[in-house]
C-alpha cells in the first residue's frame, strides 16, 4: 500500500467533470484506491464518492493505492490533478 | 374535497412570464420509500438481471430524453441528463446495489432507493452549495431506475395525466417529468421549492407558460383549490379567488393577448423616429432557448447576452466546447444580426458558494473582471469558446465591472494573445472582432473619453451605474428609496459617456432596465442615444414610442432635465413631455 498527499489546484477543484476524469484512471487501474480528505474517506472508483469529498481548489487529500499497480495508479493520478485535470 | 376557502395570495419567484388562470392538477411523485422484503437464495439471480435490465433502460431513457432537449431547446437542457448519464454509470454504485440484494436478499427496487438515499444524505449534508445541490439529480435517477424496475414487475406504474388544460403543481419538477406531461394540455407551473434558474423555471420559460416557482406552503392547499390564478410577472399565486380579484385577471389576460397581437404588428414596421433617425433595438438574452424570442419580436440583435449560464444551469462549469457549441447556436440562428456578448459577470453572491471565498463587501469585491483575472483558466476557455464562434463576423465582446484602463488593457492583450493562437491551431475567426466595455462603475463615466480610445463600443448598464453612483445596493429593500434611476446623477453620468462616445466616434448603447421604461425614452434618445436593448418582448413597446417621437424635440427637453436637482423635477418634465407626445398618461 502506498499513500500521498495532493493538493487540489484547479479552480473549481474536484467537481463533476474532473471526477469523472479521476474515475477513468482509477477504474482502469488494477488496484484498490481510496481518497480521503479530512475525516472522510470514499472509493475512487466512484464519481459519486469522488464528488462527495467536495474538494475545492486549495484542499488537501490523501490518495491510497493498494494493489500490482499501486505505484503507477499514483503517478497517473498525481499527473492529472497536477494540470489541472486538462482541461483549464 | 373543494371545501370552500377564501381568496389567498401565496407570494412565490415569478420564473416565467404570463397570467394563467384554471384547475390545478397536482403533480405527486411516486413514493419511493419502497418497503423490503426478502427475497429467497434462488431466485438472487432474477433479481440482480431485473436491475441490470432496469439500469440499462433507464439508460436509454436518459440518452433519448437528452436527444430530445438537444432538439428542442439548446445544449443547456442537455446538459441535465450528460450529468445524470455520470450517475448510473458509476460503477460502485451498480455494486453496491447488487452487493445488498445478493447479501442482504433483498429486492431490486429496494436495494437501488436505500443505496441512492445513502449517497443523497450524503451530498445533502454538504456544506458546499454546489455539491449539496446534487442531492437532487441523485433522487431524479433514483427514480427512474425504481420506476423501472416496478415496471418490469408489471406493477402498475402511475402515469399522470392531465385532465384537459390545467395549472401544474409539485413539490418540485424533475428533469424526467417532461416526460409525463402533454405539453399543450399545461397552463402554468407552480413548485413549492426551487428558485429562477431551476428546472422548472428553465422548463416553463421554453414552453412559454407562466410559472411562479419558491411557492413556499403552496402543497398545504392542495385539497383547497377550486380555481386558482398565476401570475408570472409577480410572483403571485391566488387561491380560490373573490369575483373582482377573478375578473381583474380575466381582463388583464384579455388585454395580454389583445396587446402580444397589436404588438406583433409593429414588426413590420421600422424603428424610426418622426425625423427619421434610425434607432436599434437589440435584446437581452440570457440563454440560447431566448433566441426564438428575438425572432419573434424582431429584435435588431441581441444587445447583451448573459453568459451566467455557465455556472447556473449544469452540473459543473461549461468546457470550452460545449460553451462553443452554445455561441455557436446563437450566433447562427440569428445570423445576419449582431450578437454582444458579455464575458461572465458573476462574483459576490454566486460564484462564492462554489469557489468558498467569504468577502465582506461582495457587490465591491471580486466580480465581473477581476474574478475572471483571478481565473485565468476559465477566462482563457471562455473567450477561445468566444472567439471560436465568431466566424460570421457578427460576434462583439463586453467586458464587465471594469473600474481602470490597465483593465482593459489586460483584458485586450489576453484577446490578442488567444486570437494568435487560435488562428494558428486553424480557426476561422473574427480577427478584428469589436470589443465594449459595460459603463457601470462611476469612475470609467469620468474618464469616458480616454476609454473610448482604447474599445470599440460602450453599453451602459443603467442598474449597476445606479447602484454604484448612489451607494444603494438594489437589492436592499431598505435603501429601495435611495436607489433611483431618474436621479439627475445618473441622467448626467449617461449624458457624458454618450458625449465622450461621440467625440471618440464609437458606438453607445443602454443595457439596463431603464430602456423598457416607456417614460425614459425620449429621454435618453434626447441625450443621444441611438441603441437600446432590452427583454425581447419589450422590443415593440420600445419602437410604438419611437415612432412617435422627434430628436430634436427631445433634445430639447433633455436639455432641460439635464439641469434639475432632483429625481421629482426630472420626472414632471418626463411625465408632460410623455403625455403630450404620446398622448397617454406614462405612470400608468
Amino acid at each position: 500500500m502506498i499513500e500521498e498527499k495532493v493538493k487540489i489546484i484547479n479552480s473549481l477543484g474536484l467537481h463533476a467533470r474532473p471526477a469523472a476524469q479521476l474515475v477513468k484512471i482509477t477504474t482502469r487501474c488494477n488496484c484498490d484506491v481510496f481518497i480521503s480528505r479530512d475525516e472522510m474517506e470514499v472509493n475512487a472508483k466512484s464519481i459519486m464518492g469522488v464528488m462527495m469529498l467536495a474538494a475545492e481548489q486549495g484542499s488537501t487529500i490523501t490518495i491510497k493505492c493498494t494493489g500490482p499497480d499501486e505505484s503507477e495508479c499514483l503517478k497517473d493520478l498525481k499527473e492529472l490533478i497536477k494540470n489541472k485535470f486538462y482541461e483549464e | 374535497m373543494n371545501k370552500k376557502v377564501k381568496e389567498k395570495i401565496i407570494k412565490g419567484v415569478p420564473a416565467s412570464p404570463g397570467i394563467s388562470i384554471g384547475t390545478p392538477f397536482y403533480y405527486v411523485h411516486e413514493n419511493l420509500s419502497v418497503s423490503r422484503e426478502t427475497v429467497p437464495d434462488q431466485d438472487i439471480e432474477l433479481e440482480i438481471v431485473k436491475y441490470k435490465n432496469a439500469l440499462n433502460k433507464t439508460r436509454e431513457d436518459i440518452l433519448n430524453d437528452k436527444k430530445n432537449a438537444s432538439k428542442r431547446g439548446g445544449q443547456e437542457a442537455a446538459k441535465i441528463f450528460d450529468a445524470h448519464l455520470l450517475i448510473i454509470d458509476d460503477q460502485v454504485l451498480v455494486d453496491e446495489a447488487v452487493y445488498f440484494i445478493s447479501n442482504h436478499n433483498v429486492q431490486a427496487s429496494y436495494a437501488v432507493s436505500k443505496v441512492m438515499k445513502d449517497y443523497q444524505m450524503a451530498f445533502e449534508k454538504l456544506q458546499n452549495q454546489y455539491f449539496s445541490q446534487r442531492a437532487f439529480d441523485i433522487e431524479d435517477v433514483c427514480r427512474r431506475i425504481i420506476k423501472n424496475i416496478l415496471a418490469g414487475n408489471s406493477q402498475s406504474v402511475q402515469s399522470s395525466a392531465l385532465k384537459g388544460k390545467q395549472i401544474v403543481i409539485s413539490d418540485n419538477i424533475f428533469p424526467s417529468d417532461t416526460l409525463n406531461f402533454n405539453k399543450d394540455l399545461i397552463l402554468g407551473i407552480v413548485t413549492e421549492y426551487g428558485g429562477k434558474t431551476s428546472h422548472a423555471a428553465i422548463l416553463s420559460r421554453a414552453l412559454e407558460v407562466p410559472a411562479v416557482v419558491g411557492a413556499t406552503g403552496i402543497s398545504k392547499w392542495i385539497n383547497k383549490i377550486s380555481l386558482m390564478i398565476v401570475d408570472g410577472y409577480t410572483g403571485k399565486i391566488i387561491i380560490n379567488p373573490k369575483p373582482s380579484t377573478f375578473e381583474f385577471y380575466k381582463k388583464r389576460q384579455h388585454e395580454e393577448k389583445n396587446q402580444v397581437e397589436e404588438d406583433l404588428k409593429y414588426n413590420q414596421m421600422p424603428s424610426v423616429t418622426l425625423d427619421d433617425q434610425n434607432i436599434r433595438i437589440m435584446s437581452n438574452i440570457q440563454s440560447s432557448l431566448d433566441t426564438d424570442n428575438v425572432i419573434k419580436w424582431n429584435s435588431d440583435g441581441v444587445g447583451l447576452f448573459r453568459t451566467e449560464f455557465l455556472f447556473e444551469s449544469s452540473l459543473s462549469i461549461l468546457s470550452e466546447d460545449e460553451q462553443f457549441h452554445i455561441y455557436d447556436e446563437v450566433a447562427g440562428k440569428l445570423y445576419p444580426r449582431k450578437v454582444v456578448i458579455r464575458l461572465l459577470d458573476i462574483g459576490g453572491d454566486k460564484l462564492n458558494d462554489k469557489m468558498s471565498i467569504k468577502e465582506d463587501n461582495p457587490f465591491l469585491g471580486v466580480r465581473g473582471m477581476r474574478l475572471l483575472f483571478d481565473h485565468p483558466d476559465l477566462l482563457k476557455s471562455h473567450l477561445r469558446a468566444i472567439l471560436r464562434a465568431s466566424g460570421r463576423n457578427n460576434i462583439s465582446i463586453i467586458i464587465p465591472f471594469i473600474a481602470n484602463i490597465s483593465e482593459i488593457k489586460k483584458t485586450k492583450n489576453i484577446i490578442e494573445k488567444i486570437k494568435h493562437d487560435l488562428i494558428s491551431e486553424g480557426f476561422k475567426i473574427d480577427q478584428n472582432i469589436k470589443l465594449g466595455v459595460m459603463i457601470e462603475i462611476p469612475s470609467v463615466v469620468m474618464i469616458a473619453e480616454a476609454v473610448a480610445g482604447m474599445v470599440d463600443f460602450f453599453s451602459i448598464g443603467t442598474n449597476d451605474l445606479t447602484q454604484y453612483l448612489l451607494a444603494a445596493d438594489r437589492g436592499n429593500e431598505r435603501v429601495s428609496n435611495i436607489y433611483d434611476s431618474f436621479h439627475p446623477a445618473v441622467i448626467k453620468m449617461i449624458y457624458m459617456t454618450v458625449m465622450a462616445a461621440k467625440k471618440k466616434n464609437i458606438e453607445v448603447g443602454l443595457c439596463g432596465q431603464m430602456a423598457g421604461y416607456p417614460i425614459a425614452i425620449p429621454l435618453l434618445l434626447g441625450l443621444g442615444l441611438r441603441e437600446f436593448s432590452v427583454t425581447p418582448f419589450l422590443v415593440p413597446v420600445v419602437k410604438k414610442i419611437i415612432r412617435r417621437l422627434d430628436t430634436k424635440e427631445c433634445k430639447i427637453m433633455a436639455q432641460k432635465c439635464l439641469k434639475t436637482s432632483s429625481s421629482k423635477s426630472l420626472l414632471t418634465i418626463l411625465s408632460d413631455f410623455f403625455e403630450k407626445k404620446i398622448g397617454e398618461n406614462p405612470l400608468q
